[in-house]
């Protein structure tokens, strides 16, 4: 059994938050333009960081089992958000409409050996997993401190 | 409102197994197994009680919830027969330094559920895409 776990807290300036896993802390903020003082991306960009994160080590790992050779991986990824959503529009999603990603190679292999060992990556990735299929989520507790 | 996009682009660094997330002005560095960097499953972990944070922080007086402080606690779990890549279940605990009553902290959190970005994407899915593959020279 592998476990993960986070914690995000609010700092007190404006919408700021604190998320540390192990000990190693990230500032999470929204830009000026949705409210907030930008001292670091914001979650929706996480979740591209995460994605194209995990995109990196799913094909390190597949690579030499998969006789495959590259030099470095590109990860370049859009998702698609329209505020309306979550500012309470019912017709509207709060979250992502679309993500795309962009994988660039440095390698000697061909264009399309590239093409399978990334459908490979992309059934294997664990965060795309994750977001395509979707994940349950449980709120475990709630308690008044 | 419009729609906007937000853009990240994910590069190994001189240290194997590192990668860094370059977003606007901001480099955040991830690891799968580093004592200085998250994982990408820590920070989609990190993503989700940032986005539920935010969403609290910015409605809370539309809600009529006042608070002092809170933080979220998040765990996702992946069994060892595991039957998909991802994890199989996240697990959320919310800690709240408030005078609401108990009632009051679960309605505000089901109002966060329904209306954090990240919470949408993980539980409903969203079309994952890959626009093209290319060789660099």
């Amino acid at each position: 059994m592998e476990r993960y776990q986070a914690t995000a807290r609010k700092t007190p300036s404006s919408l700021q938050v604190d998320v540390h896993s192990r000990g190693i802390h990230t500032t999470i903020d929204e830009p000026e333009s949705l409210g907030g003082t930008n001292t670091g991306m914001n979650p929706v960009e996480l979740v591209l960081s995460s994605l194209g994160t995990s995109l990196q080590e799913t094909a390190a790992e597949l690579a030499p089992k998969n006789k495959f050779n590259y030099e470095q991986m590109i990860v370049s990824l859009e998702g698609d958000l329209d505020a309306a959503g979550f500012m309470g529009d019912p017709d509207i999603r709060n979250g992502f409409q679309e993500i795309r990603y962009q994988l660039q190679f440095k390698t000697q292999e061909s264009q399309a050996d590239c093409g399978k060992f990334a459908d490979l990556v992309a059934a294997n990735c664990p965060i795309e997993d994750m977001l395509s299929h979707g994940v349950t989520v449980v709120l475990d507790q709630v308690e008044i401190v | 409102m419009a729609m906007e996009t937000f853009k990240v682009q994910v590069t190994s660094t001189a240290k194997p197994n590192e990668y860094q997330a370059a977003v606007r002005d901001f480099k955040v560095k991830l690891a799968p197994d580093s004592p200085t960097a998250p994982s990408s499953h820590e920070a989609i972990l990190q993503a989700l009680g940032a986005c539920e944070a935010i969403v609290m922080a910015s409605f809370n007086q539309q809600q009529d919830f006042t608070y002092r402080d809170f933080y979220y606690t998040l765990e996702g779990i992946k069994p060892a027969d595991a039957q998909r890549p991802g994890m199989a279940r996240i697990g959320v605990a919310v800690h709240f330094d408030t005078d609401e009553s108990k009632q009051k902290c679960h309605d505000f959190m089901t109002f966060a559920e329904n209306t954090c970005p990240v919470m949408d994407n993980l539980t409903n899915t969203v079309p994952v895409k890959r626009t093209g593959v290319a060789v660099m020279a």
